[in-house]
């Protein structure tokens, strides 16, 4: 029973080509033999170089191996052939009569995967043979994860860069260096805009690096830009961010972080340090390091709720603020020694010539860790002297100074056929982008035109009853409707023209008209239950406006927006 | 670096000991330390006195091995003996607010 169960191994048949290698007829052709019996296709060479020539010219599976040939010996053959397999696994086996210890290690040592000894009996041959496939099928799996992993690695490392690059602000203000240890930074730096000009920033360092660290990061960069962009505060974001952590990371995984909110009008800084170095101001003027602000709070992600202890402190002219990863002090050279605090402080007492204080610490890292493997990510933000710009005044009003000043129509008419292929919002959106609408004003705009556009479609060109979508059934019922009449549509149009005053009023003005048969406005304004469902988009445009005006009989909405910022 | 742990069913107390570097390549070891092994009503130490470095993966190891005491219900959690450079570190992440440190 159990021989049975050992040699139905034997059964299964390999497959492939077989190189023989032998400077002996009588052997090549008795190991041939033996391959060609259990399934081999056979080839031979007389010696090394010939085999090598051989295997240059065509696929080869396996490879047996003699020792002594003229020519080219057996090990150099082993040595050029494993070389010409690359990233392939094509096992080559000695076969020999030698037992001496050295002979034998020298085959490994070449690069020869197993040694066979003369006489060669099939059993063990044919063993050998299926057991090096299994290696092989191991090999080619592990090669081909590996590729797998690099390929899903790069793209996600591309959503990941989409999802977290630095937005204009980061740009435009100011100074970063990020240096990963791996495909993907365990270290995050976000800067935007408040509504109000402020600059909000913040440097987070994930635990550990690489993918499982990365993974954090989206949620992060969300809630940041997305609150920033609506004017929240540190605090406010900060507790967002933690709040979400603690929910998304498990237990060991959590960001260490410095934020900072800087406020041009106030001339403020508002810090928060939770498991950072220190925040560094150097000031230019003082030729000193005005302030370090240690962590004084707990990283995120690891409590519901966080004690953020955040600081406010006056912003002075000539301050460089310079927020650092701890790689940056426990970077390694060569001899495993630190780079340190001390020699941080004395980069930024050395930076003439260099454009800023991260550059200058670069500079001094690279000359210190001297090509030494980098272990972990190196992070370096700075904040230069802002307050002392030219333009400072004016970006302290950056909002309201770089709103156009004049005045422009935008017209767009649609007719039936581009009503069909054409949807006109997102080219609105980038139009008054590259307008310097600000942000706010035109998610705002966004809003109202969507609406206005929806509405003069699908009611005034396509007819549709709003009432419909009283019921969960009836709103996917619009829709199919919706859907089969645009394709249907024969004829219609739709006109949108926005109006820009920049100077007095700074007010747009926004009308839609429809070649619809219009509408009742006295039903929209109903307070019957079924109707306000249905009629709720022109509610929402009327309390985002300063007025609407339903003219032409319900064919011609007008609405007039005026600009926040 | 090394990690060796022992249980000492008389004083109660379930030792780990970590020598050299405490970072993420003790990971798994870290983990066999504690995992299968019944701690309910036992003292946890963990002894950083022959560790001399630790990184961030080490601060979450050690949350890791708290919350794993609070669910076993074992009886305390203490860090011993941290060199003034993994203090350091222990303070700058605000852990000492988190864990109790025993010098």
């Amino acid at each position: 029973m159990h021989e049975d169960l050992t040699f139905s191994f034997l059964n299964k048949a390999v497959k492939g080509t077989a190189l023989v290698v032998d400077d002996t007829r009588i052997n090549r052709l008795l190991l041939g033999k033996i391959l060609g019996d259990i399934g081999y296709q056979v080839v031979h060479a007389e010696n090394g170089e010939e085999a090598v020539e051989v295997f240059k010219q065509q696929p080869v599976d396996i490879v047996f191996m003699d020792i002594l040939m003229p020519v080219m010996d057996g090990y150099q053959a082993t040595t050029e052939i494993k070389k010409l397999c690359g990233s392939k696994f094509v096992p080559v086996l000695f076969v020999t009569a030698q037992n001496e210890v050295d002979a034998l290690v020298k085959c490994i040592a070449s690069g020869g995967d197993d040694i066979l000894f003369k006489p060669v009996h099939q059993a063990v041959l044919k063993a050998k043979a299926l057991g090096f496939e299994r290696t092989k099928a191991i090999y080619n799996e592990i090669s081909r994860l590996h590729n797998q992993l690099q390929e899903e690695e790069e793209l996600a490392e591309r959503v990941f860069s989409s999802a977290v690059a630095n937005s204009y602000c980061a740009d435009r203000e100011l100074l970063v260096s990020l240096n990963s240890a791996s495909t993907f930074s365990g270290d995050v730096v976000l800067a935007e805009y408040r509504p109000n000009g402020d600059i909000h920033l913040l440097l987070g360092d994930f635990t550990g690096h690489g993918l499982r660290a990365a993974i954090g990061a989206m949620p992060v960069a969300d809630i940041f830009r997305g609150m920033t962009r609506k004017g929240y505060t540190a605090d406010a974001i900060l507790r967002q961010i933690n709040k979400r952590l603690h929910r998304l990371l498990p237990t060991g995984m959590f960001m260490a972080g410095t934020f900072v909110e800087a406020s041009l009008q106030q001339k403020s800084l508002t810090v928060w340090n939770g498991g950072m170095p220190e925040l560094l101001i150097y000031n230019t003027q003082q030729q000193a390091m005005r302030e370090r602000l240690l962590s004084e709070s707990l990283p995120l992600g690891i409590q519901t709720t966080v004690e953020l202890n955040l600081k406010t402190i006056p912003w002075l002219p000539n301050d460089h603020i310079v927020l650092l990863s701890d790689g940056v002090t426990e970077a390694v050279n060569v001899e495993g020694e630190m780079f340190g605090e001390q020699r941080l402080e004395a980069a930024f007492n050395s930076r003439s010539g260099q454009p800023s204080f991260i550059a200058c610490i670069q500079q001094q890292l690279e000359r210190f860790c001297n090509g030494a493997e980098q272990l972990d990510d190196i992070s370096m933000v700075e904040i230069p002297d802002l307050l002392n710009r030219p333009n400072a005044e004016a970006a302290s009003t950056f909002a309201g100074s770089n709103q156009p000043r004049g005045k422009w129509r935008w017209q767009l008419c649609l007719d039936v056929n581009s009503l069909q292929q054409f949807t006109p919002i997102p080219l609105l959106m980038t139009t008054l982008q590259e307008l310097s609408v600000h942000q706010t004003d035109r998610n705002i705009l966004f809003t109202i035109v969507s609406e206005l556009f929806n509405n003069a479609f699908e009611h005034g060109v396509l007819g549709l009853e709003s009432s419909i979508k009283t019921s969960a059934e009836g709103f996917e019922e619009y829709y199919r409707q919706r859907k089969r009449r645009a394709k249907q549509l024969s004829e219609g149009w739709v006109n949108i023209t926005i109006d820009f005053d920049g100077q007095a009023s700074r007010q747009f003005t926004i009308e839609v008209s429809d070649s619809g048969k219009g509408f009742d406005l006295s039903k929209t304004t109903t307070n019957d239950p079924a109707q306000q469902y249905s009629g709720r988009g022109l509610k929402l445009v009327e309390s985002l406006c300063e007025s609407l005006d339903v003219l032409d009989k319900g064919t011609k909405v007008s609405v007039i927006y005026r600009c926040q910022h | 670096m090394s990690i060796s742990s022992q249980l000492n069913q008389d004083l109660g107390q379930l030792i780990i000991c970590i020598t050299g570097r405490f970072d993420y390549s003790l990971h798994r070891d870290f983990r066999a330390c504690y995992e299968n092994i019944s701690v309910e009503g036992v003292q946890l130490i963990l002894d950083l006195s022959a560790a001399d470095y630790m990184d961030s993966s080490a601060l979450g190891m050690m949350l890791l091995l708290k919350e794993h005491a609070e669910k076993s219900q074992a009886l305390a959690l203490t860090i011993r003996k941290p060199s003034p450079a993994i203090l350091k570190i222990l303070e700058i992440a605000n852990f000492d607010k988190l864990l109790k440190i025993e010098n």
